[in-house]
């Protein structure tokens, strides 16, 4: 078969959601109150998180109509509405066309069962999160959006539709962040998050203006070949032209800027621990799991483009490469377990990267995979340990907890195998195989290689010191207080209800209980992750590599090559992964107790602590350059030039209007007479006029 | 088609307009025979009946010929079509929006809906007019019915004067059109507009320019341009607001409908008509917005704002000079002409659903007519105070609205085909539009209403639908212009 059996419904990807959104906009609240707040939560709930299981169902079709597809190409072209199987125009003017259509390939449809599949878990998990917010609705709608926008990012047959989800992304980011917007911070971190994210977006847009420029088009591929990137891997730029290495060069780079900002990597990788302000789940879902990988998807999709500039592979390489080991090195000091986590992610990032920048994109795009599994997984059980201690995320005075929350524990303890790297467990696969292919960059390769080792070795010790701090040291707080003093002070992530008429699920149950495992609803889902983070691996070991296999027809070919063989590799992935374990098992198993290595005293003396701990000082110095100093510019211009010339002159010519407007309108007497006499010199105005100009070409 | 057409051929082809004639007088018979007092009766006949015309013309429209009827005098292309589909999606919405509206006044006489159906159907006869006589006759039928539907409310008095001030303004316009087709056709022997095409560039005496002249200002009366256009405020405010409303949609699509159809047959000796035309464009575009703003009354404001509207659409008509200078003037007279009915769906949509709101707060039992009415709305009902926001910013040309697509393509036409002044004008003016459509909404929404708690508006389903499809058409439009442009882009 060489058509997409069922492409009509490709559509049904991005509309059950898009339903969701708008259910839950117009009646979710309405629902909340009619019902009472118990059975109304869960009838909004269970649809949100129904829509988007469903949207994976419908993915999964598609999927296997893919793996049924022959020729080499497996590209079909689809609508986003539903049950049209050709797309329709969404902008159709003078030559300038883009699509509202869908391109289903490998890499859109492998990103919608990540969209949806663990969209679907985290929704799951925050029924019961959430269940006691007094915004549940408004939280699943701005959840349902975010699918929707993010399914319309990895679908869209043009970039300009890409940009679009990219956009609907970060305004779901921006509102999730600040969900609780009543506590200032939130909304500080939605705003940081947006604006840092305006810095890309600027790169992004020039990219596809760029686009536009050299190839006339913005559609990736067409079913006759005459999309951007069908021209970029012919070599063909608009008009005949050759697509040079410098054009690709001004694309590849503008686009990486714009990678840089959703991903975060450095220097705008600012925003992102700082959006942990948010609820987990959404710490879980957007920021770790799919949204922030949208950078990497954006690269591998531009990937003909890309491979056509060494200097921009390089860049790509050599950022990542520095971003993870620059966030390995911040996340081995951070106390709240969700700031390690997120760091963690701003690492793990820049190996995906590191894997784009050498070419293979295939590696990336696996490591995206299992990231989404096991980070979706350890924020989801961060969240659980939250939840039990009633809204702690300072590790200080946590410990002591894999007797008291097993499931937990246990599920967590998949995600630390997974992501240290440890054979046969996913992380490894997919780390392993993007060290191998950056060993085989042909400048620097084996000192890019090191340095990957050593952000390895970083990550396998600062995860294990999270573990020891949460789960394996003493217990550091008093249980019988937990919850008996109401709400956590500073923690952000707090799990109480905001409103005054919110007592429902979780007020049901007393609040001085001590820890307490999660609800079902939350055990689900990390269970099942925890098996995806186990095995999730095999998909794409080497001696059956099922995923890049899968993922060829949707990747430009380039030079990439594994400079390490796989049996060096393997053992030099393990032996980092195990020095780091060892060494934070020597270190932390002597301090039980306290579950601190150094001192306070110590950790004020101590440069290289206090370094990373204050994040290497780049967020003060961007709050310094661009908050403070430009604030201060901002100002003066405002209160000078802004207040003074400009308003004074707006003032002015709306005065001068008004007063026109004024008088004309004595013009309209109401009297029948003085209407026709205007209509009447009107007319001769008219004739006159025409017969001045007719004479005037009839004289020429 | 083998041999020559037949009658039936030719009726098949306005089987739409022959279902609206049939349905008017079923109603008009029905109304005073058959069920005399059941008054829900009649809205719901004329919706059906409106609802089937669309459909064949829907279907013709899919199916298009492009044939000629009745002697070459109606040219039944897409431009017709789409027109007709424009003008009957306008009469839907407006049979909604008078349904509760009327019966609230006890104004729910049985001539309401056959007289909106019969002008609907004369507006449409405009829209496929191949004959300056039978563009004569299409507008004589829209502004007949017109003319008693702005007296529809005999009791008030302000009905009464906007009726017989529309009526003795429009007669004198009429006469100027009449004449000017007379002059055309003694310059060169037809009033076929098909022919007219290929005549008169060889008939270029002071009579045909004076016939033009006087056609410009016939067809200028009825879209409202200045200075032909000082009815409109007095009209559209005397009016029932459910007569403003469908006025405001139906005669704006018929009267420049014809203005492209009667220019496009006269490209070849555009040199003569095009400085008029960008004059009225001009005068139109920066009175009409400049008129707008200091007015109290928002149906007042709304008149002033299709001034304004002809305005735009008037640069259109100016590019549409520059069809036959060369491949980029083609292109650009294409653009102005799909620009056009763009811009003529959206305008329908868009001020209906404004006039809409007006009728759906009115349903409170106090007629809602000056910008003070609408303060703090957004407190008390919220939904259409959201809803009136969506139709200012499209009013106001601001993206993601209707609006904005529209007038983003008649501008980029206008840029295209050299009418840069225009496309200037047309910019600043649109600054100037922004101030009185933002002021609605600054008076919505920041301002405190006046009285705690006014009456709950009386729910009204005809009322409710036709604002919420023509906000729901005003939003999708404008996010996704695509789904429109496969009606609008057949006009090529």
């Amino acid at each position: 078969m060489h058509e997409l059996p069922s492409a009509n419904l490709v559509g049904l990807i991005t509309g059950l959601p898009l339903l969701g959104f708008l259910f839950h906009a117009f009646f979710g609240k309405l629902i909340i109150t009619r019902m009472g707040n118990a059975v109304g939560k869960r009838v909004v709930g269970g649809l949100a998180t129904a829509l988007v299981f469903a949207s994976f169902g419908v993915s999964l079709i598609i999927f296997s109509g893919l793996l049924s597809m022959e020729g080499e190409h497996k590209r079909a072209f689809a609508s986003l509405i539903p049950f049209l199987s050709k797309p329709v125009a969404w902008i159709d003017i003078a030559g300038f066309k883009a699509n509202f259509g869908a391109l289903v390939d490998p890499l859109s449809i492998l990103m919608c069962l990540i969209v949806t599949g663990i969209g679907g878990l985290i929704h799951l998990y925050a029924t019961g999160y959430m269940a006691a917010d007094k915004d549940y609705a408004r939280f699943f709608t701005y959840m349902n959006l975010f699918i929707f926008f993010m399914l319309v990012l990895v679908l869209a047959d043009n970039i300009l539709l890409m940009f679009v989800g990219w956009e609907g992304v970060g305004l779901c980011s921006y509102l999730l962040i600040s969900f609780w917007y009543e506590d200032t911070e939130n909304s500080k971190a939605g705003n940081k998050a947006f604006i840092v994210n305006r810095v890309g977006d600027v790169g992004y847009a020039l990219g596809i203006m760029a686009i536009f420029a050299f190839f006339g088009t913005l559609t990736f591929y067409t079913a006759d070949g005459k999309g951007f990137l069908d021209a970029a891997i012919a070599g063909k730029a608009a008009n005949g032209a050759d697509f040079t290495a410098e054009i690709a060069l001004v694309i590849g780079l503008l686009l990486f800027v714009g990678a840089c900002g959703k991903s975060a990597q450095f220097p705008l990788h600012v925003w992102l621990p700082d959006a942990m302000a948010g609820p987990t789940p959404v710490s879980a879902l957007i920021h770790a799991a799919t949204m922030v990988t949208a950078g990497v998807v954006m690269l591998t999709r531009m990937s003909p483009i890309i491979v056509k500039s060494e200097t921009v592979l390089l860049v790509v390489a050599v950022v990542g490469l520095f971003t993870a080991i620059f966030a390995a090195t911040i996340a081995l000091t951070q106390n709240d377990i969700k700031k390690v986590l997120a760091y963690s992610t701003v690492s793990q990032l820049g190996y995906m990267f590191l894997g784009c920048g050498a070419g293979a994109f295939g590696a990336g795009m696996f490591h995206v995979t299992t990231h989404a599994f096991f980070k979706a997984l350890l924020f989801l059980g961060a969240g659980s340990v939250i939840h039990a201690l009633h809204h702690e995320q300072d590790m200080r005075r946590m410990g002591g907890l894999s007797k008291k929350i097993k499931v937990t524990y246990l599920t967590m303890l998949a995600g630390w195998v997974a992501i240290c790297g440890i054979p046969p467990f996913a992380g490894f696969w997919s780390k392993d195989e993007i060290l191998g292919y950056a060993a085989g960059i042909h400048s620097f390769g084996m000192l890019i290689y090191a340095v990957g080792l050593i952000t390895a070795a970083l990550t396998a010790f600062y995860m294990s010191r999270l573990m020891w701090k949460t789960f394996w040291s003493d217990q550091r707080f008093d249980e019988a207080a937990l919850g008996a003093h109401g709400h956590g002070g500073d923690s952000h992530d707090a799990l109480h209800d905001h409103g005054n008429d919110a007592h429902s699920v979780h007020d049901a149950q007393p609040h001085s209980s001590g820890v307490k495992e999660s609800p079902p609803s939350m055990l689900v889902p990390l269970v099942i992750l925890a098996a995806l983070s186990v095995v999730g691996g095999f998909i794409g070991t080497p001696f059956n590599n099922f995923f890049e296999h899968f993922l060829e027809p949707s990747i430009a070919r380039s030079e990439a090559h594994h400079g390490v063989s796989f049996l060096t590799g393997a053992a030099l992935g393990t032996i980092a992964a195990a020095i780091g374990i060892a060494l934070a098992y020597t270190l932390y198993a002597k301090r039980r107790a306290t579950g601190e290595l150094l001192t306070e005293a110590q950790k004020a003396g101590n440069l290289l602590y206090q370094a990373p701990a204050n994040l290497w000082y780049v967020d003060r110095f961007f709050y310094d350059l661009f908050v403070i100093r430009g604030g201060n510019i901002a100002v003066a211009l405002w209160r000078v030039v802004d207040q003074n010339i400009i308003d004074g002159l707006v003032n002015a010519v709306a005065g001068i209007t008004g007063l026109f407007s004024e008088l004309f309108r004595r013009l309209q007497t109401g009297y029948i007479r003085a209407y026709a006499l205007s209509m009447l010199t009107g007319v001769v105005l008219v004739v006159i006029a025409l017969l001045w100009s007719a004479m005037r070409t009839m004289g020429k | 088609m083998p041999g020559s057409p037949t009658i039936w051929d030719d009726l098949t082809l306005i089987l739409p307009l022959i279902v609206l004639w049939i349905t008017s007088f079923v109603l008009l018979l029905g109304d005073v025979v058959v069920w005399k007092k059941n008054r829900d009766l009649n809205p719901i006949l004329a919706i059906v009946g409106t609802l089937i015309a669309l459909g064949i013309a829907v279907y013709q429209t899919i199916s298009l010929t492009g044939d000629k009827a009745f002697a070459r005098s109606l040219n039944m292309d897409a431009l017709a079509q789409v027109s007709m589909i424009a003008l009957l999606v306008t009469g839907l919405l407006a049979i909604l929006l008078a349904w509760t509206y009327l019966k609230n006044r006890g104004l729910e006489r049985g001539e309401y809906y056959p007289l909106m159906l019969l002008s609907v159907s004369g507006a449409a006869l405009m829209g496929a007019a191949n004959d300056l006589i039978v563009l004569f006759i299409g507008l004589e039928i829209l502004s007949f019915a017109l003319y008693v539907m702005a007296g529809f409310s005999r009791s008030d008095i302000r009905s009464e004067e906007a009726s017989i001030k529309y009526f003795l303004l429009g007669a004198f316009a009429s006469a100027f059109l009449l004449y000017g087709i007379a002059l055309v056709y003694g310059a060169t022997q037809t009033t076929q507009l098909s022919e007219l095409a290929s005549r008169v560039h060889s008939a270029q005496t002071p009579m045909l320019v004076a016939g033009i002249g006087l056609l410009i200002v016939g067809l200028g009366f009825k879209a409202a341009v200045i200075p032909f256009h000082q009815w409109t405020p007095d009209v559209y405010e005397g009016a029932p607001t459910s007569v403003t409303a469908y006025m405001a949609g139906a005669a704006k699509i018929a009267a420049f409908v014809a203005m492209l159809r009667v220019f496009d047959s006269l490209a070849p000796v555009s040199s003569v008509w095009l400085g008029a035309i960008q004059a009225l464009a001009v005068l139109t575009m920066v009175f009409g917005n400049l008129l707008a703003i200091a007015q109290t009354n928002v149906k007042r404001m709304l008149a002033y704002s299709s001034i304004a509207h002809a305005g735009y659409l008037m640069v259109a008509i100016a590019t549409l000079a520059h069809r036959l200078d060369g491949p980029r003037g083609a292109q650009a007279g294409e653009l102005a002409m799909t620009g056009s009915l763009f811009y003529l769906f959206a305008y329908t949509f868009m001020t209906l659903g404004a006039f809409g709101v007006l009728i759906y707060l009115s349903n409170r039992g106090k007629d809602y007519q000056q910008i003070e009415d609408l303060r703090g709305l957004v407190r008390h009902d919220p939904r259409t105070a959201y809803a009136m926001l969506f139709f200012m910013l499209s009013l106001g040309g601001i993206p993601p609205t209707m609006g904005f697509m529209g007038k983003w393509q008649i501008f980029y036409a206008a840029l295209s085909g050299g009418e840069i002044m225009l496309a200037i004008v047309m910019a600043l003016t649109s600054v100037m539009a922004a101030f009185y459509y933002l002021k609605i909404v600054y008076v919505m929404c920041f301002e405190e209403p006046r009285e705690a708690a006014p009456a709950p508006a009386q729910f009204s389903f005809g009322a409710s639908l036709s604002v919420l499809l023509s906000a729901a058409a005003t939003i999708l439009f404008g996010i996704m212009p695509g789904l429109l442009y496969t009606l609008t882009g057949l006009v090529r």
